[in-house]
């Protein structure tokens, strides 16, 4: 075990025996994600958060206030929010699966409630969608208030009716009145039920330095880990691996402290930049600091593991140092770690799932925006894990120590 | 017991077979030379000696260990200076003896004393502050040495350890060398520097296209080709040595002649008799002679002898 600490001290030793080191481990990741945090903030504009609620599009051809009152209703939901459209744009919508139903006040709705009649209005929904059920309850509530109100207006008709000497002019004005009392209790009804939310703010697209602070340490903490793919070619080429041979060690040892050393230099620029992160960008880096060592081991022993892998394709450390740059950027590129996988197209976002690069930025952002605990990274860190196993069994099938 | 012994060693690469049943051994406290030109297998068979390489047949036993059965063991027991300079440039000769020590599970004071004496003994105790890659190449070649002898091996493997410096630098690792063989350090040392080999080793291994085609001390191997003289002549680059040293065999008292290097080594009982032949037939083809040097019966006759060509072919 000393044997293998002592190779990897000796590696971390020489990485740093150069003061320019520093300039890629930690001074250009910290000017990165700040620069790029700034411009993905204006780029996505997260300044107002945007509205979480499920849309609920909305065909309005009444020219009158119960069209208008039921849009109103719908507004104040927690769950759906009201989105007006030409009845063609919904049908086409519909058409497209972008919604899954719209719903049509019809022309003179109001004008036949004032007038007693009974009123129909139409939601079309597609018969499976589970989120056009859950619109159509949200609407049920919204159509059950205005029927309070229209209830409230025809027993205030009653009234006015069983007294003949009501004065014949106050008659409107006073039905207005009733209805808008009514409306104002239903706004505010006395009593309310309260749902308890997590105290994160549940956005979908993380933004600005939420997303440049774990895409940036992503990108050149790959840097380093791929890093080792170098170092093993260049000890490898110099002789001093087979000098490492012909000591009394075996070689599962010598490996093992190379991975060590490599893996150490990766977790810490990682701790480096998530404080970096957390204390001068204000990134909340989530609050379950077992699930955030979880996915950084996890990350940082399928890089490591990379490096191997691409240290036995390599003969020349100026291969290993090609193959380093080239995995780095591309992984982080496309992994999302540049731009937040949420604004691509969802061919593109399956078709990256392939990349640990990916997995990795998932398991950053389940911390970080979506607040996770180890339960909820189970799953990308086992993935980033497989990598690591499948990258370490071809390195070490087709790595030549010699 | 040898401290060496090896059985029927044998190394093949895919189709090529790099050492071919390689028998030899080495006893306590000698300087064993092993003498070939380039690509003869003298590494190879140093790597297998070492545990480096696993042979494709055959064994070795280091103090009574075999190389394939007990590698670790064979391991504590040598040390190595490898050819290439195998030492962590950015590293300085300290921290280099330091890490090489703690490999062969040394620490404390036992591993600071270590370090001490090792860097008196290849003389870098001044320099043993500064990076290796502001080293000379002797003195890196120094420290290279000094890594192989920092835990006290019983047996020193050393393969070609002086190419490629400078002759003071060659002169301190030669002298090196001798002085720890007289400590009681057993040597094997690769070169094809003939004057090497004649110089440091008790018994010399001549080993050409991975065989070893003799074996004895300087005496011994010598009178294999009986009382001969070494005659070495030097000519110009453009000079066309090969169309001499063909009309140089025709004549009878000349054994054998062979072109390297820009020189041509002629092996013949009368040196001096034949003089006058060689340079009148050099005459004769144009060819300008720059020197002439003749040696008593060496090493480079022997190689001569046994495979009709010069050491440096």
């Amino acid at each position: 075990m000393k044997q293998i600490i002592h190779i990897a001290l000796k590696d971390i030793k020489i990485e740093f025996s150069e003061k320019s080191t520093l300039i890629f481990f930690l001074l250009l990741p910290i000017v990165f994600t700040t620069i790029i945090g700034l411009g993905l903030k204006n780029s996505y504009g997260n300044d107002e958060p945007e509205d979480p609620r499920l849309v609920i599009v909305v065909v309005n051809q009444d020219d009158g206030r119960y069209g208008e009152q039921l849009l109103e209703f719908m507004e104040q939901s927690d769950t759906s929010r009201p989105v007006l459209r030409s009845k063609d744009e919904a049908k086409t919508l519909m058409q497209n699966e972008s919604i899954s139903s719209f719903l049509e006040i019809p022309t003179n709705f109001s004008q036949k409630i004032l007038e007693g009649k009974k009123v129909q209005i139409e939601f079309t929904k597609y018969a499976e969608s589970t989120t056009a059920v859950g619109l159509e309850q949200d609407l049920l509530s919204s159509i059950g208030k205005l029927n309070t109100v229209i209830s409230i207006r025809a027993q205030g008709l009653e009234t006015i009716n069983k007294q003949p000497d009501f004065p014949k002019i106050n008659q409107e004005g006073f039905l207005l009145e009733m209805e808008k009392i009514t409306i104002d209790r239903l706004k505010n009804p006395p009593t309310k039920a309260i749902s308890t939310q997590s105290e994160l703010v549940q956005n979908q697209i993380p933004t600005g330095f939420e997303q440049s602070s774990p895409g940036q340490l992503v990108t050149w903490v790959l840097t380093t880990l791929l890093g080792g793919s170098e170092a093993f070619v260049y000890e490898r080429n110099k002789g001093t691996l087979r000098r490492l041979l012909i000591t009394p060690n075996r070689k599962a040892i010598i490996f093992s402290g190379k991975i060590l050393g490599r893996l150490l230099m990766g977790i810490v620029q990682m701790i480096l930049l998530i404080g970096f992160g957390a204390m001068v960008l204000n990134v909340y880096w989530g609050k379950d600091y077992l699930a955030l060592a979880i996915m950084l081991f996890c990350f940082g022993l399928a890089g490591t593991a990379l490096g191997i892998m691409l240290a036995s394709f390599a003969r020349t450390v100026r291969q290993a140092s090609g193959l380093t740059i080239l995995f780095s950027m591309v992984l982080a590129a496309l992994g999302g770690a540049w731009w937040p996988l949420e604004i691509t197209p969802k061919a593109y976002q399956t078709a990256v799932q392939i990349l640990p690069s990916t997995w990795a930025m998932r398991g950053f952002n389940d911390v970080i925006i979506r607040g996770q605990n180890v339960q909820g990274i189970i799953l990308e860190a086992s993935v980033l894990l497989g990598f690591a196993l499948l990258f370490f069994v071809v390195g070490i099938w087709r790595l030549k120590f010699e | 017991m040898p401290l060496i012994e090896t059985k029927d060693l044998v190394k093949k690469f895919d189709n090529f077979t790099a050492v071919k049943k390689i028998n030899f051994h080495i006893q306590q406290g000698e300087i064993f030379g092993l003498l070939g030109p380039n690509g003869a297998g003298k590494t190879t068979t140093i790597s297998m000696l070492s545990t480096l390489l696993k042979p494709s047949n055959g064994d070795a036993f280091i103090s009574g260990h075999s190389v394939v059965e007990e590698p670790l063991l064979v391991r504590q027991i040598i040390g190595v200076v490898p050819q290439e300079i195998a030492l962590y440039d950015d590293l300085t000769a300290e921290e280099n003896l330091k890490f090489w020590g703690r490999m062969y599970r040394m620490s404390g004071k036992e591993l600071t004393r270590q370090i001490e004496k090792v860097l008196e003994q290849i003389g870098l105790t001044d320099r043993k502050k500064d990076r290796v890659e502001t080293y000379s190449g002797g003195m890196k070649r120094r420290l290279n040495i000094g890594v192989g002898l920092l835990h006290q091996p019983q047996l020193l493997f050393m393969d070609e350890p002086t190419v490629g410096i400078d002759p003071q630098s060659r002169r301190k690792i030669l002298d090196t060398v001798i002085e720890l063989n007289q400590q009681g350090l057993t040597v094997l040392y690769t070169t094809h520097y003939m004057e090497e080999a004649q110089e440091l080793s008790h018994r010399v291994g001549i080993i050409d296209h991975g065989e070893m085609i003799a074996i004895g001390n300087q005496q011994e191997l010598t009178e294999m080709v009986g009382e001969y003289d070494t005659m070495r002549l030097h000519i110009q680059a453009q000079e066309d040595g090969q169309q001499l040293a063909a009309r140089l065999k025709e004549i009878p008292e000349i054994i054998e002649a062979s072109t390297a290097d820009h020189e041509i080594v002629i092996i013949t009982p009368t040196a001096e008799d034949v003089l006058p032949t060689v340079i009148n037939i050099a005459n004769q083809l144009n060819i300008k002679i720059r020197s002439i040097d003749i040696q008593e019966p060496n090493l480079e006759a022997v190689f001569l002898h046994l495979t009709g060509r010069a050491l440096r072919d």
